[in-house]
């Protein structure tokens, strides 16, 4: 069975045939021979070519986010089933605006540092939020006009709201 | 002397454990108060009693003086120990605790007001010969009065600081003076959020110093130890990530000469149970009083671990009145102790808080470990209270064994749902310049490239484990499917309705 992966700006294909409960993973001309077992609560331990791993990770629809030695990684996965519809469809990840400033956290909008309308330098100051008593800046992540800002000083804002939209 | 039989911990989270721990090991009750959202926290299931005494808002519980002190009432507690944070420092309650009759496991009252401000606590040092560093000795009211205060030093870098403050609330380093005013600015507005006081002063920057403290403890009758050293160096935002003991860099004669300063510090503003001096040390060996923090430190464990005391038991002993059970030349350190801060950060998007459910919790175990921990399986980290979720502590004969250690418990460390400071930890431990001994307060800003860099995966590796997690569950979701679609009669099932029925399972 084929998987198509992207990690970073790494492209990649895998073949994987299940055979005496173990998969044979085939990626760029090498073979790995992988246990899987699953621990439940996201926690697998694989054996890889007698090499040992326990893992964390949480498959989000196309994106498996895993944690290996207490460091992060995402990596998106699609079946078959899964890139045919995106060579379909399009990329819908492609269409995430990446001007869109979310809040990071909950936490409450203690100071908004620009106005609708003005230039900003990507990783210039926007606004400060408050959030387990440390105030924290927010930077924008692209250089850009301000279109919008949906938020008030002494708002409360929870995880992912966003907060101001640059162009 | 009034025997102790009932301790108050005016807390929450792993400090109220640690308390509770040696007063059960002593025979004294505890009572625990949470707020609203702490039913399910750890320290209301460690305590023989438990109140509920308001809001999450610390400022309406675990900062609302009346409300405890009517619970110690009711509970019929003699003492009360307030941890660190909260109302550890504030010489009010201090007070109101004393007048309540009760005990208050601390320093009196005015002492913790004395050095609870950094200008009088440093005019006091200065009056008793303690070496301080150079700056204003009285606090500033106007970004003017900053401005003129940084020139007569000499320029920049300056520091403003709170003098109420602690922990880096309230503080800001100024490096040009065009940025002095909204330094200024922001400086008093943290400090107002976070003591209440938005009182700020203006010293002298000095540059890559070491954070060394002096751990001290005194009883009611004249006794003051230095009970060693911590390097602290290790910092980020000016707070603390991992503490050691003994610092690499000290000679037993300028250990010496520090514990000797730091018994005259605590000497010099009638110092009574345990405390901590904290120190600047330079690169060239100069330290300079920063401040005292009078109470419990996070990072005690790793003094306990090396000089095998309980402090938290010396806390109580010198709070009954009991003379110190051991002299100056009792001490017998041995070895090396770590600890490592676990906060609730996600270190690769600017340490922003990661608060949200823990889905799975496993504390890393065997020789030479403790875990001091504020969290179960279970447990909510609310934006509410510090991101700090426990702390991790390793011991062993040597550094270069208990850094191997420290790294091998981190690997142990199994916490889901939240993202946490590990991986931070684990890349510091293993950077030259941790190794060295020799790292200062500069180390985050000065190799935070390297360590954001640091223990990055096999690409191929990786690749392949999520290819094998994606397959897994791809077959495991197609077995659920075959089940369900089997079962007897029961109609064929679109994929589409399928998932509408997990989802509807899911929201129960």
């Amino acid at each position: 069975m084929k998987y198509f992966l992207k990690r970073a700006d790494d492209f990649a294909e895998v073949d994987i045939v299940a055979e005496n409960g173990q998969l044979a993973i085939h990626k760029d001309g090498r073979n790995y021979q992988v246990d899987l077992v699953s621990l439940g609560n996201n926690r697998y331990s694989l054996v890889i070519d007698h090499q040992v791993y326990s893992v964390e990770a949480v498959n989000d629809s196309r994106t498996v986010r895993l944690v290996l030695n207490q460091r992060e990684y995402q990596v998106t996965v699609l079946n078959q089933r899964q890139k045919v519809a995106q060579d379909l469809f399009g990329d819908s990840d492609a269409d995430d605006l990446q001007g869109d400033v979310s809040a990071p956290m909950p936490g409450m909008v203690l100071k908004i540092e620009v106005a609708p309308g003005q230039q900003v330098e990507q990783g210039q100051p926007l606004l400060i939020i408050e959030a387990m008593k440390m105030e924290n800046e927010i930077r924008s992540p692209i250089s850009g006009t301000v279109t919008e800002i949906l938020v008030k000083p002494n708002q409360a804002v929870e995880k992912d709201d966003t907060m101001i939209r640059i162009e | 002397m009034k025997k102790i039989r009932k301790v108050l911990v005016a807390n929450r989270g792993e400090i109220s454990i640690r308390i509770m721990r040696t007063c059960r090991e002593m025979g004294v009750k505890t009572v625990a108060v949470y707020s609203e959202v702490d039913r399910q926290s750890p320290h209301v299931a460690m305590a023989d009693e438990a109140y509920c005494i308001g809001p999450a808002v610390a400022a309406e519980s675990y900062l609302n003086i009346p409300k405890i002190l009517d619970v110690a009432k009711r509970a019929g507690a003699d003492a009360i120990h307030p941890g660190y944070g909260f109302l550890a420092e504030n010489a009010r309650f201090a007070r109101a605790v004393l007048d309540a009759g009760l005990i208050f496991i601390g320093p009196n009252p005015d002492t913790i007001s004395l050095m609870g401000s950094k200008t009088e606590s440093r005019k006091t040092m200065m009056d008793a010969g303690v070496p301080v560093v150079p700056g204003a000795r009285d606090a500033l009211e106007t970004v003017e009065d900053a401005r003129a205060m940084a020139d007569q030093m000499g320029g920049y870098p300056v520091l403003i600081k709170a003098a109420a403050g602690g922990g880096g609330k309230g503080m800001r380093t100024v490096r040009r003076p065009e940025d002095l005013a909204r330094a200024f600015d922001a400086a008093r507005g943290e400090a107002q959020k976070a003591f209440g006081d938005a009182t700020v002063y203006v010293e002298k920057f000095i540059e890559a110093p070491k954070h060394i403290e002096i751990q001290i403890i005194a009883d009611q009758h004249d006794n003051v130890l230095y009970l060693w050293e911590r390097d602290c160096s290790i910092q980020r935002r000016h707070q603390k990530v991992i503490e050691e003991c003994p610092s690499m860099v000290l000679t037993p004669e300028q250990r010496e000469a520090m514990g000797a300063v730091a018994v005259q510090a605590a000497r010099a503003c009638g110092y009574v149970n345990a405390g901590t001096v904290e120190f600047l040390f330079d690169s060239e060996g100069h330290f300079y009083f920063l401040e005292m923090n009078t109470r419990l430190q996070v990072e005690h464990p790793v003094t306990e671990v090396v000089l095998g005391l309980d402090l938290v038991k010396l806390q109580l002993l010198a709070a009954e009145g009991h003379p110190l059970p051991l002299r100056q030349e009792d001490l017998s350190p041995r070895g090396h102790a770590l600890e490592c801060r676990i906060n609730a950060e996600d270190v690769y998007n600017n340490f922003v808080p990661s608060t949200g459910q823990v889905t799975h919790l496993k504390h890393p175990e065997g020789p030479g470990v403790r875990v001091d921990s504020g969290i179960t399986a279970f447990s909510e980290i609310s934006r509410f209270y510090d991101p700090m979720a426990a702390k991790l502590i390793t011991w062993a004969e040597t550094r270069d064994e208990a850094i191997e250690r420290m790294k091998r418990a981190l690997l142990e460390f199994q916490i889901e749902g939240i993202k946490t400071t590990i991986p931070f930890c684990l890349a510091v431990l293993d950077h030259p310049e941790f190794r060295s001994g020799k790292f200062t307060t500069k180390f985050v800003e000065q190799y935070w490239d390297s360590l954001k860099a640091a223990g990055s995966a096999d690409a191929d590796l990786l690749e392949v484990i999520a290819a094998a997690v994606a397959y897994h569950q791809d077959q495991a979701g197609a077995a659920t499917r075959a089940e369900v679609n089997h079962a007897p009669g029961r109609a064929e099932i679109s994929p589409w309705k399928m998932r509408a029925l997990q989802d509807m399972r899911r929201s129960k």
